[in-house]
């Protein structure tokens, strides 16, 4: 985006009327230094927010005297004013730049008497010497900063005036007037009588022989640079009005610049053509430079250049880099690279398609929602002086706007550019009749979310509802004033005093205005600390204040309502298997992790999965009581692999347990599972387990797991029996549920049903409560 | 580069590809997370997706399945005889290619079951009636897909129950549904997919009850779906041939899935051949967190929220370098050298802005200093209407907020609350967001949203959109008298009006008539049920077709240069061309398109004025001596980029950078 050429003459009043204090307490702050430090801040920002201006300070009613005017004449004619410019030219204006800004600083108040007419025709001289090697494109402007006390006498000169303002009119140049104490000036209310009167040395002679004559010579002035204003499109302004809107905010002047000008085709028969604008885009902060500290021979310029390694290749490795001649271009597909040749690359990356804006239907307003719509907006108008394409546009945005309806649109802003799928909304109020422009996403860019549905959920309660209520009451930001037809006229005009709280309109980047902020300071004084922000933008980024303590007695109510408990984040923890929580549940000791039972859908919230899952916290295993703790799952997959792991880094007696438990847990599913089909692994894994149990020295688990096998069908306890699978001894290790010799061969021998093997093990249950009270 | 580069303003949106997250990178986009570990736990950055495809002989029912076809440049819809197992496979290619074009890195594989084949993995005896394909080659069954395996599966999609037959007699064809639960299982606990990948097994079958009265293989089914949704991800989608009858849920199904009807009401119809693509839509990715920050309602009272993308436009890739010895792909490294050539330490550079003739040093450091406001977060400030947000104010994609009960118990029955009310009151919040550490704040709107289910293909969720709002600096205030904006009815028109020399003042009732026109020509292009996810991005597509028939060896197709309209959607049906003529006549007479009047015209793509065109001039004539020439009077200035360019091309030299280096360079040469 581009920014409008401007070309700027600042008529500084230094002359001895400009002394006038500006009240009696202060002596430092004169007329002067309140219009010097004006000009220093316009300065200041117009080279930020417009640095391509051409610009040139004119001060009038120093004691030296060097213009272009004087010099032409030879000494003669046009005294007292003096052009500050820097520029390679001897005529004309000059870029803006920081050591303008320091002469300006410079300049003090002088002893001089100034001359506003000389002072114009020397600004006119500038910027008409500039006019031909600036060309049209150039928007010229004049601004003054007096207090209307200088030197004016149109006696003699009315050919000169009329010769001026024929000028400036055939260059388009408005003259501005910011005038100090002029009327409307709320501030300067001493005005011109009582402040020269308080003025010292020589501006007070010299205001004491206009004193009698002050407010008539004033109204003179101002008179005259009304009817300048008037003649050139310029404004005469109090400097009240403009001081302060000087100093905070600042925005950058921005080009209004097409982006589309051709067809819209509503219908193959009937097209419009039509000019598109950006109506709204992200203004993104300047891009830094980069510069070498120490500058070469070459100077301090760097480069920014790209070398191409092997993926898995370390940087510091010297011959590492490609060269150019060995690389080729490719895209991705997946994991597979394709190289393409060259001559292919704009076949591929190239889409061909003309310059349209074409639309393909019309859709009802409510089905594409505010979410769809995605940046930047365009403003689509008629073309410029196009009535008849107006009226055509008109009625259509009048159409759309009746039927509820938006059109969509496909859209290329320029030959081959991606084509943007886009609707067209209409604006269709009384005096701005036109269509805006959004771009709404494809099918690849859209997300679908799914989450349980907020309504249907625990509702809150009726106490929590009116705490919502009562809080959304308390926090409202606009004012019901008017109807819905309050923004009508004011649209474009950006008329303030709405009741609105941070309209986007009135509301500035903090983050610009800090930069912008930080930059000036340091344009000035390299040294100087980066600048806290401006109190006033770092307001409006905290709740209102007066709206914060007005919601006060709301927030209490939602605090009395609702009850927020911070979860501190945990570990990752490991997830558990639903079999296992039934499988507890049956053991009754389920009750106890109910609690931690969630059902996404239900509590989760982010509706994930929805599978019942068992989260727990184990940062705290040590502490827990045993059914809380850690269960582990085993994988049938890698039974032994698996196993051993976590056997490796299970520490305590109670962590063991556990993984023996998973074991068993296991072990039956992988019988289960291959319904008796000798699985292989199964058997393995048993054998394992028995080993391990050994080591150990805890049999309980493995052999309440073989007894329960045993139970089972009987080609399982045959193939039990014939791998010579035993219930662990004392012999082998004396454990609590160890069992004698004997009985470990007569499971092993023996063919039972189950029957008779359930009420076995009923006897063998007992027999182990005999056993721990023996041992214990 | 520039610390300001597009930083601070992108607002940490999901990365589409380039990005390799490990484990540790549960947020796309290497979005800086602050104390967000717990997200990590149910949002995985990758998915594993199996497709468990049935071959029984119902899915080989051939019927009219509706294709698109492309007639020149439009695409319309047209019946052609398919079977729903090619439907199906035809569909999982489009998955992956999806998957592709969205550049994630996500797992796909895809069983085939009731079929004679026999899946033996490393242990064990082996799955009977399973066949996994595998592109040839390939070590694992669940892989990033790519050019093969597309074109592999695309294979697939052809083949005939005969052939099936034929081809697959290693074992019995029926499979146990429980042990389709169970390979699934095997495949994601390998290599440890799931750990790292959000698991998930599509379904594709027309039996409604594939285990029959037998009770030990229903227990075992049911065992096994619920081992693996312990870990995983079952979606049924049950297909329907017509003719068949209809796929009843109770039989089986209902206590495989474990999941009511009530949650999944789109489960009780069957798809009907066609659907299945829209369905695979809107399954098609799982939503990840973006951020979960904390929502401050007021000082002290806090409450958590997580943030996910719901818009994110996908643009074609950019080319990446491949070494021609070995067609591997390079990483690129970026370098600082001096002019010379040299390469500099970053320690050695510093950074500058220019402002009025002079370099303004901020660092690095400095920059980050200016940016950081605040800690991540977002802050209420207060609520405004609905209607005060306005549709042209848009300058960010949005994003959307559900709160987050895992950080802070009550979230969720207070955002429940604040969605009740603010529906009911008709407001938004506004609210000021740090969306991550470094990022720089803007205001956003927070609007509610019911939850609808209008279209089986999309359903809203119930939570918050967050619309971003512009700064004043990002709006901006257009002047557009020229443009006759001001078109009234006479009977609207005050004295201003009147005297305005750009408001154009109509007749009431010629005005009426023209509004009249224009109306019936829009009611005759109404599109009902609209939805952006009906049309799919033109320049992806083609994108993507051209690269696939290039990894596998074919021709590019020859459409390749020619436009083609984005829309499935039969264009303006009802709009019959006379509407359109009658408006035209009533507003431009009997020119087709109306000229601007005479006067002042700008010059098209000129900002401002644009002045005359520089003079032609022949490359040709461009000799080195005539360059010299032109420096000596500086008069090279004058030559156009294209004519320097070509200059610099014949003498071998780069043609990058502003016309500066390029005048520069051109000096060099002729130093």
């Amino acid at each position: 985006m581009g920014q409008p050429k401007e070309a700027a003459v600042i008529i500084l009043d230094c002359g001895r009327t400009m002394a006038a204090k500006l009240d009696d307490q202060d002596d430092t702050k004169t007329h002067f230094t309140l219009a010097k430090d004006a000009v220093i801040d316009q300065l200041k920002h117009k080279l930020l927010l417009n640095p391509k201006q051409q610009l040139a300070v004119v001060c009038m009613g120093t004691q030296e005297t060097s213009n272009s005017m004087h010099d032409e004449v030879e000494g003669e004619g046009y005294h007292n004013v003096t052009t500050l410019r820097y520029s390679s030219n001897k005529t004309g204006l000059g870029d803006g730049s920081v050591r303008l800004v320091k002469e300006v600083m410079d300049q003090g108040c002088e002893d001089a008497e100034s001359n506003l007419l000389d002072a114009l025709f020397v600004a006119c001289d500038l910027l008409s010497k500039g006019n031909t090697y600036l060309g049209k494109k150039y928007k010229k402007m004049i601004f003054l900063y007096t207090n209307g006390l200088c030197t004016f006498d149109p006696a003699g000169e009315e050919d000169g005036i009329a010769a001026l303002l024929d000028k400036m009119k055939e260059m388009e140049c408005p003259l501005y007037t910011i005038g100090i104490g002029f009327t409307g000036d709320t501030d300067i209310t001493a005005g011109g009588g009582s402040g020269d009167g308080g003025g010292g040395g020589a501006a007070a002679a010299s205001a004491g022989g206009t004193g009698a004559d002050d407010d008539g010579h004033r109204a003179k002035v101002e008179g005259f640079l009304q009817d300048m204003a008037n003649k050139t499109d310029g404004i005469v302004q109090p400097s009240t009005n403009v001081l302060d809107n000087l100093r905070l905010f600042m925005k950058k002047v921005k080009l209004q610049r097409t982006k589309y000008r051709e067809i819209l085709q509503i219908h193959p028969n009937m097209k419009i053509p039509v000019w598109s604008y950006i109506k709204c885009k992200r203004e993104p902060l300047p891009t830094a430079k980069k510069k070498l500290k120490v500058p070469t021979e070459d100077g301090d310029q760097v480069r920014t250049d790209t070398q191409y390694q092997k993926v898995g290749v370390g940087d510091d490795e010297d011959d590492a880099d490609i060269q150019l001649m060995d690389i080729a271009k490719g895209f991705r597909f997946g994991e597979t690279t394709v190289a393409v040749a060259e001559h292919q690359i704009e076949n591929i990356t190239k889409y061909q398609c003309d310059r349209n804006m074409v639309c393909i239907g019309a859709v009802s307003a409510s089905d594409i929602p505010s979410h769809y719509l995605m940046p930047p907006c365009e403003c689509v108008v008629a073309e410029e002086h196009n009535k008849p394409a107006a009226e055509a546009l008109a009625a259509v945005a009048q159409a759309l706007e009746e039927l509820r309806l938006y059109l969509i649109c496909k859209y290329s802003y320029c030959k081959n550019a991606q084509p943007k799928l886009c609707i067209l909304r209409p604006e269709a109020k009384r005096t701005k009749k036109c269509l805006y422009l959004n771009p709404i996403p494809y099918h690849e860019d859209m997300r679908t979310l799914d989450f349980p549905n907020l309504e249907a959920m625990k509702a809150p309660s009726e106490a929590q509802l009116n705490a919502v209520d009562t809080l959304i009451d308390s926090m409202k930001m606009t004012k019901h004033t008017g109807g819905e037809g309050e923004d009508d006229e004011e649209d474009e005009e950006g008329v303030k005093g709405s009741d609105e709280l941070l309209r986007p309109r009135d509301t500035y980047n903090p983050t610009n205005q800090r930069f912008f902020q930080a930059l000036l300071v340091r344009a000035f004084d390299p040294q100087a600390p980066i600048p806290e922000l401006d109190e006033k933008i770092n307001s409006y980024l905290r709740p209102d204040t007066e709206l914060a303590s007005a919601a006060q007695p709301a927030v209490d109510q939602i605090n009395g309502a609702f009850t927020f408990q911070k979860v501190e984040a945990k570990a990752v923890g490991r997830k558990r298997y639903w079999r296992e929580v039934l499988k507890q549940k049956d053991e009754n000791v389920f009750h106890a992790d109910l609690e931690n039972l969630k059902v996404e859908g239900d509590d989760d919230g982010m509706g994930g999965q929805r599978v019942p899952k068992v989260e727990e916290e184990d940062d705290s295993e040590q502490q827990l009581p045993a059914d809380k703790r850690t269960k582990h799952t085993i994988s049938t997959g890698q039974t032994i692999k698996h196993f051993n792991d976590l056997l490796d880094k299970a520490k305590t007696d109670h962590e063991v347990s556990d993984v023996f438990e998973a074991m068993a847990f296991c072990i039956e599913q992988l019988i289960d599972d291959r319904e008796g089909g000798g699985s292989r692994r199964a058997f393995e894994a048993i054998e394992e387990f028995r080993s391990k149990s050994i080591d150990k020295t805890k049999p309980q688990q493995f052999n309440d797991l073989l007894r329960k096998l045993y139970g089972r069908r009987s080609d399982l306890v045959a193939e039990i029996q014939h791998k010579g699978i035993a219930l662990i001894t004392f012999e082998e290790c004396p454990g609590p549920g160890a069992v004698s010799l004997a009985e470990a061969q007569q499971h092993l021998s023996a063919s039972e049903t189950p029957a008779a093997a359930s009420a076995g093990q009923q006897q063998q249950d007992n027999d182990d409560d005999e056993l721990m009270g023996t041992i214990t | 580069m520039s610390e300001f580069e597009g930083g601070g303003f992108e607002q940490g949106e999901e990365s589409s590809g380039d990005f390799d997250y490990g484990e540790s990178g549960a947020f796309e986009g290497g979005t800086d997370l602050a104390g967000g570990s717990d997200a990590k736990e149910w949002h995985r950055s990758r998915e594993a997706v199996l497709f468990a495809v049935d071959c029984s002989e119902a899915m080989f029912d051939k019927k009219d399945t509706p294709v698109e076809v492309s007639e020149g440049p439009i695409k319309t819809l047209r019946n052609e005889k398919r079977t729903v197992f090619e439907d199906v496979l035809k569909t999982v290619c489009e998955f992956m290619k999806t998957r592709i074009i969205r550049g994630s890195r996500d797992k796909v594989g895809v069983m085939l079951y009731n079929i004679g084949a026999k899946c033996v993995l490393e242990l064990g005896d082996g799955f009977n009636g399973i066949h996994v394909l595998k592109a040839d080659g390939q070590a694992g069954e669940l892989q990033v897909p790519d050019a093969e395996r597309v074109a592999a599966i695309e294979k697939v999609g052809d083949w005939t129950l005969d052939k099936i037959h034929s081809e697959f007699k290693e074992c019995d064809p029926k499979a146990k549904l429980g042990e389709v639960f169970w390979l699934a299982s095997t495949l994601f606990s390998r290599t440890d997919i799931k750990k790292t990948h959000n698991c998930r097994l599509l379904v594709f079958t027309t039996e409604d009850d594939p285990v029959g009265r037998h009770k030990a293989a229903f227990d075992f089914a049911v065992q096994r779906a619920q081992d693996l949704q312990a870990e995983a991800d079952l979606e049924l989608f049950p297909m329907q041939p017509d003719g068949r009858e209809p796929f009843n849920f109770d039989t089986f199904w209902s206590d495989v899935l474990q999941v009511g009807e009530e949650d999944h009401p789109e489960l009780t119809a069957a798809l009907k051949l066609g659907d299945l693509k829209q369905r695979i839509w809107s399954r098609e990715f799982k939503q990840r967190t973006l951020n979960s920050l904390t929502f401050e309602i007021a000082e002290g009272v806090e409450v958590a929220v997580c943030m996910f993308t719901e818009v994110l436009p996908q643009r074609p890739p950019t080319a990446i370098k491949i070494c021609t010895d070995d067609n591997t792909e390079l990483k690129p490294k970026r370098v600082i050298t001096d002019l010379s050539g040299a390469s500099v330490l970053p320690e050695s550079v510093e950074t500058y802005f220019e402002y009025g003739g002079e370099q303004v040093k901020i660092s690095k450091q400095e920059i980050a200093q200016i940016k950081k406001f605040d800690e991540p977060g977002m802050k209420l400030l207060g609520f405004k209407p609905k209607s005060s947000i306005k549709l042209d104010h848009i300058v960010e994609n949005s994003k959307f907020i559900y709160p987050n009960e895992n950080r802070v118990k009550g979230s969720r029955v207070f955002f429940s609350a604040l969605l009740r009310k603010m529906i009911e009151r008709d407001v938004v919040a506004i609210v000021r967001l740090i969306p991550r550490a470094n990022a720089t704040p803007y205001f956003a709107a927070l609007v509610p949203q019911r939850e609808s289910k209008k279209l089986v293909k999309h359903i809203e969720p119930s939570g918050f959109h967050l619309i971003g709002l512009p700064w004043a600096e990002d709006i901006r205030h257009l002047q557009l008298g020229t443009h006759h904006v001001a078109v009234m009815d006479s009977q609207d028109a005050t004295e201003a009006d009147q005297a305005d020399p750009h408001a154009i003042i109509k007749d009431h009732d010629e005005w009426r008539e023209q509004v009249k026109n224009a109306k019936k020509m829009i009611r005759g292009m109404k599109i009902d049920d609209f939805h952006p996810q009906q049309i799919p991005n033109p320049m992806l597509q083609r994108h993507y077709q051209a690269i696939e028939s290039l990894a596998l060896g074919d021709e590019l197709p020859s459409s390749m240069s020619q436009e083609v309209l984005p829309p499935p959607l039969t264009m303006m049906q009802g709009s019959l061309p006379e509407d359109a003529i009658k408006f035209r006549q009533s507003v431009y007479g009997d020119e087709l398109v109306p000229k601007p009047a005479a006067g002042k015209k700008r010059p098209a793509g000129g900002g401002g004025g644009g002045g005359a065109k520089k003079p032609k001039i022949d490359p040709d004539s461009l000799t080195k001596d005539k360059m010299k020439e032109m420096i000596a009077d500086d008069s090279i200035q004058t030559l156009t980029n294209d004519n320097l360019k070509a200059f610099l091309r014949e003498n071998n030299l780069p043609v990058s950078g502003t016309k500066a280096v390029l005048v520069q360079r051109v000096k060099d040469l002729l130093k």
